[in-house]
């Protein structure tokens, strides 16, 4: 014999040896042990993720692989008695590869269906990035897929666009979070902002105000307004009879007190027209009328009258209290409107009006058209309004600020989903951009001449086929509230080739079609019994039938071996020494051996 | 086999069976204070075979009141009185059974907690029900259980003490006795002769017979009148064939529940077991032919009445008895008798020592599931267990497979403590090594095929064939175990110290798959069939087995150094 056939038969004895054997299906036993506990205390998607789905953990079992093949080959020639060793050790090498098959082409998602609605998108377990450039009607779209959470791949991936590349990189993962906006230091032409730590009623609390802002950056209610203004002229008397601000879903329009009262007005829905009929400056109330006394101090109202088609609603509402609902007993059993009036009236306003100067701010204070009071706010001082109970202390002053939103993760215990969140970097020709990509959400990223949209979401695979829910249920047994059945009746709907069946899924009883099988997986049932949604697993296993195959050779061959070594051997019957491969136990006399 | 020995093993199998009867089932009650009830006197033998629709299935009265006595009094038998005649009495007689002390309360703290005296276990509902410091903790059990927290020990016991109430209230309102049958669906809801009307598909005239021949049953038992309750229950069992219902059941169904009931053949079986155990340890000492023939036939006859008893639940529950852990521990026992004599029969040598072994690990078991708190009732499936035969196929392989590493675990044992006493002693201790690894491939082969058995119905019922759920992993990880033991001893790596020792240590592997699993890791999707508890004593159990092996190694170590040259001959 050569001497390398002689040193390659020596390396496939040592990789075929029982000690090999031995020590990897020990390891396996401890590596798996160590798993469940990773499981059990840390996550399973964990233990997923270090140790199952790892590299190194196919290393173990390829290296198992081999010791079964080398023993095998080590035994060559094979005799009969070899049968039940042989078949065992084929049934695991065909199930490792079965697994290997199921890995690699197996696909196992979920379908999320609500009664009465149909579905053909399976939603997998790894997330993807979708990236979109392209103006309409001639987008190109492509998928980066990032893993499953929380372990989702960070190393940067290619992403392939006609003409130009770009790589993504994922930075940051937050399971739950949320957009909150916040003013940040901003470029020259960017206003002032301010961070104002505000007092009243016991309560404290911060928020920024931002110059001339009259959103969010900015404190208005029916009656006091507390901004920031770039510029700002302090005016002593008051204009005009105020204005009413209609609100319907959320959309406010401002309508003149004075126009309204010469004719009536469109709110802006389409058919609602409001008309102010009285209107007062100094109100009175006795009973239920409305008397203008200038004895009063400054408490402006109006009544008014809001019509559509023929139904006409009459509503009083004080600028100081706001709408107080519809004055007229006629309408009793109407519905809650959709339509919010307030009156806005700079005879009842108290406007707290900040004004930058120089690194300084000045508070001017305005009740009712006159000057209040006109004070310096430095920082860190506080400074007690007089109309107002509030005490006001800067914080913090930016000369050039801008609002943005930040991703931060969401307080634990709010209600909703969990709605998580990703950050990535794109790099290309130009420098990396960043941006945070909530669930869902599409974000825009420009890059050069490119305008990218990104979206984190499920993978998803797409059904030759749809499956609708048409029913599901619950069955208990009698008298009692233990389950008995969980059930989805589906119609399957193939429009490709014009096939439609209604199947009932039940626990052990799935729905096989063109190769892709459904399990009843779980439900929910709101408390009022108007959703029912039931999950259906999914999957399409191509391993499978290797899987089975390599299971039933493991199980005959078990079964075989077990008979050959167990039934006693007919005394006299001649064996040959097995392979010892240079280990020094040559079996003892009495013991049970075969192969 | 001749006449003799047949008469002999149909005698012995029933003579476990009606000791199984006379065994006290705990310690005894107080003692019975109330003036014997007239009801005494009537015989319920009629009434008890009479099917009840209860927690979900069909069952003989008997089974309905027996469970009713357990719930209520944490006793199998309350004072010698008959279960059929107290589940009627705290029916009908409700209000005067209301100060009697039957409800088990049985914890002390708890009984600290509720300021009620420490003499005694049980209460009255008099007692309990007006016990405020008692309402407190059902009220926060109540409240803590909605909210998916923990319940703390006190809160758990008070919630049993208040299930038990409610089930007497509930037989006080007469809502427990489900007689009358479905007339619409086979496995529709029946109704109680109270809300006989809301029985649909009943129609009015049938009704009155019912109502009559309930009545004058209760008149009867009132009155104590044997005969009269005799034809009562006589007429309304009639009453209720005649109806013909769909959701009638098959009545020699129910007759063999009440059969199993009975026979209690699970007790029966350990104590027979048990007897082998002790005959088969006289055997040793005193090996004479018959003493050895009688251990054998006690064995073959705790065989025989475990397969009894598990083929009458498989009939009358309509599953086989494997969905519970008290099932599969009773299956477990079988396993072990049924490996235990094959193996014996098969092995050549003869071993005196392995029918005492496999008698012992059985009678173990069997005590265990018979002793411990498990719920021995007979319960409906959930729905992941329905519709296949495969929960019979996998897990009856993989308790063959426990069972024979069980059997394993008492013979490494002997074994170990062999070796470690007489390192020298080779012969007897190669052949013990023998049945040792023709047991443990046994069990690899069971196994094997359970763990592929479940992949498949995995595959069938969760979508995918291997999961990496920890009680999957976990019976891969005992497979595993297993193989190194079989690999290893191969090449001698052991040695057959290392060999017996391996067997018990790998045997607390399959503990762990088996009901580590659940509880040290409480995670995964295997989670039906257990109730909590146990854990101490599993736990003790483990930690006496690390003993026994820390002790037989340091005594193997200390004969070995006595005799240098024989222990180096035994390792070659």
């Amino acid at each position: 014999m050569a001497p390398t056939s002689k040193q390659a038969k020596a390396v496939l004895q040592t990789l075929g040896s029982l000690r090999l054997a031995v020590i990897v299906l020990g390891t396996l036993a401890v590596v798996l042990a160590i798993a469940t506990i990773i499981e059990s205390k840390v996550s399973p998607a964990a233990a997923r993720h270090f140790v199952y789905g790892s590299a190194w953990f196919s290393l173990v079992l390829l290296v198992l692989g081999i010791n079964v093949a080398a023993a095998a080959l080590t035994r060559w020639p094979w005799r009969a008695r070899h049968i039940g060793f042989l078949i065992t050790h084929a049934g695991i090498l065909v199930i490792l590869g079965g697994c290997l098959g199921t890995n690699r082409f197996g696909i196992n998602g979920r379908l999320a269906l609500q009664q009465g609605t149909q579905d053909n998108h399976i939603v997998l377990d790894d997330w993807v990035i979708t990236a979109m450039t392209g103006s309409p009607g001639q987008q190109r779209a492509a998928q980066i897929p990032i893993g499953q959470p929380p372990h989702l791949a960070a190393a940067p991936a290619a992403l392939d666009l006609p003409g130009r590349q770009y790589h993504l990189r994922l930075l940051q993962y937050l399971p739950d979070a949320e957009e909150r906006a916040q003013v940040i230091d901003g470029s020259p032409q960017d206003p002032a902002a301010v961070l104002l730590e505000i007092q009243a009623a016991g309560q404290s609390g911060q928020q920024w105000l931002l110059a001339d802002d009259t959103g969010r950056w900015s404190i208005r209610t029916p009656g006091f307004t507390l901004a920031m203004f770039g510029d700002f002229s302090p005016q002593t008397a008051p204009v005009g009879k105020g204005t009413v601000v209609v609100t319907i879903d959320g959309q406010s329009r401002q309508i003149d007190v004075e126009q309204a009262l010469a004719a009536p007005i469109d709110i802006g829905d389409g058919h609602t027209t409001l008309r102010v009929t009285e209107y007062y400056e100094h109100t009175r109330v006795e009973g239920h009328k409305l008397y203008e006394d200038p004895t009063q101090p400054a408490n402006p109202a109006v009544v008014l009258e809001l019509a559509s088609g023929d139904t006409r609603q009459t509503r009083i509402v004080f600028a100081q209290f706001g709408d107080i609902g519809e004055m007229s007993a006629m309408h009793k059993d109407t519905p809650a409107s959709p339509i919010k009036v307030a009156l806005e009236h700079p005879r009842s306003a108290t406007l707290v009006a900040l004004v930058p100067r120089q690194n300084s701010l000045t508070i001017y204070e305005q009740d009712g058209g006159e000057i209040a009071q006109q004070i310096d706010l430095p920082l860190d001082k506080p400074v007690t309004l007089r109309k107002m109970a509030m005490t006001l202390t800067a914080r913090k002053f930016l000369p050039h600020a801008r609002a943005s939103t930040v991703i931060v993760p969401r307080q634990p215990g709010q209600p909703g989903d969990p709605q998580p969140a990703v950050q990535v970097e794109l790099t290309g020709d130009t420098a990396p951009q960043r941006t945070w990509l909530l669930w869902a959400q599409p974000a825009s990223l420009t890059l050069g001449p490119d305008t990218l949209d990104l979206m984190l979401q499920a993978n998803e695979v797409e059904l030759p086929f749809a499956i609708r829910l048409d029913r599901f249920d619950v069955e208990d047994y009698p008298n009692t509230q233990m389950p008995a059945m969980f059930r989805s009746s589906v119609t399957l709907i193939d429009t490709q080739r014009h096939e439609q069946h209604k199947v009932q899924i039940e626990m052990n009883r799935p729905l096989q079609y063109r190769g892709w099988s459904f399990f009843q997986n779980s439900y929910s049932i709101d408390p009022q019994h108007r959703q029912r949604v039931s999950v259906l697993a999914a999957s399409k296993d191509p391993g499978k039938p290797i899987l089975f195959t390599g299971a039933l050779l493991l199980v005959a061959g078990t079964v075989i071996l077990s008979c050959q070594r167990l039934v006693p051997q007919r005394p006299g019957t001649k064996r040959p020494a097995p392979p010892t491969n240079g280990s020094p136990a040559q079996p003892s006399p009495g013991k049970v051996t075969s192969q | 086999m001749n006449k003799y020995l047949v008469t002999l093993l149909t005698l012995m199998m029933f003579m476990p069976a009606s000791l199984a009867q006379t065994l006290p089932a705990g310690q005894g009650g107080a003692p019975m204070t109330p003036p014997t009830p007239a009801w005494t006197a009537v015989n319920f033998m009629l009434f008890r075979l009479l099917p009840v629709q209860h927690a979900g299935r069909i069952m003989p009265v008997d089974t309905l009141a027996r469970q009713t006595v357990w719930e209520v009094t944490g006793k199998r038998d309350w004072q010698g009185l008959d279960p059929a005649g107290l589940l009627l009495a705290w029916t009908w007689q409700n209000d005067a059974w209301q100060n009697e002390p039957i409800i088990l309360v049985g914890h002390p703290d708890l009984q600290k907690h509720l300021a009620i005296s420490a003499d005694r276990k049980h209460f009255s509902c008099a007692e309990l029900l007006n016990n405020q410091p008692l309402h407190q903790l059902v009220m926060e059990a109540q409240q803590a259980s909605m909210a998916k927290a923990a319940l703390s020990p006190l809160q758990r016991s008070a919630a049993q003490v208040w299930q038990r109430l409610s089930i007497f209230q509930e037989l006080g309102q007469s809502a427990r006795l489900r007689i009358v049958p479905a007339m619409k669906e086979p496995n529709g809801a029946w109704s109680t002769v109270a809300d006989i009307a809301s029985q649909p598909g009943l129609p009015e005239a049938a009704q009155q017979p019912i109502r009559a021949a309930w009545d004058s049953m209760h008149a009867a038992f009132l009155a104590g009148d044997r005969k009269a309750f005799i034809a009562a229950a006589q007429g309304l069992d009639k009453t209720l064939t005649a109806l013909n219902a769909v959701g009638w059941p098959n009545r020699d169904t129910t007759a063999l529940e009440f059969i199993y009931n009975w026979m209690r053949p699970f007790r029966a079986g350990w104590i027979a077991t048990f007897l082998a155990l002790a005959v088969g340890l006289l055997a040793l000492a005193w090996p004479n032919k018959w003493v050895r023939r009688l251990a054998w036939v006690l064995l073959l006859d705790g065989f025989a009445l475990l397969t009894t008893g598990i083929v009458l639940r498989w009939k009358f529950s309509g599953h086989a008895p494997l969905a519970t852990m008290y099932e599969s521990l009773v299956f477990m026992g079988w396993g072990v008798t049924i490996i235990g004599i094959i193996v014996m029969l098969l092995n050549r040598q003869r071993i005196a020592a392995a029918l005492p072994i496999v008698a012992g690990v059985a009678t173990a078991i069997l005590i265990v599931a018979d002793v411990s708190s498990l719920d021995s009732a007979a319960e409906p499936l959930q729905p992941v267990l329905r519709n296949t035969a495969w929960l019979t196929i996998h897990v009856l392989t993989i308790m063959m497979a426990y069972s024979a590493y069980a059997l394993a675990m008492g013979l490494g044992h002997v074994q170990a403590v062999r070796l470690a006493l007489k390192p020298q002693d080779r012969e007897p201790t190669a052949q013990l090594g023998r049945l040792l690894y023709a047991i443990i491939l046994t069990g690899c082969a069971f196994l094997t095929a359970g763990i592929i058995f479940g992949a498949i119905w995995a595959s069938e019922s969760w979508g995918r064939p291997w999961g990496w759920d920890p009680k999957e992993t976990w019976s891969l990880i005992t497979l595993l175990g297993y193989m190194v033991v079989l690999h290893g001893r191969r090449i001698n790596w052991f040695g057959p110290f290392g060999d017996a020792v391996a067997s018990i240590v790998c045997f607390q592997l399959v503990v762990m798959t088996y009901y580590g699993v659940n509880f040290v890791l409480g995670q995964g999707l295997h989670s039906y069939g257990f109730s909590a508890g146990g854990q101490i004593w599993i736990g003790l159990y483990v930690l006496a087995e690390l003993v026994f092996v820390a002790w037989t190694s340091i005594l193997r170590r200390q004969n070995a150094r006595l005799q240098p040259s024989e222990v180096a001959a035994t390792q070659e």
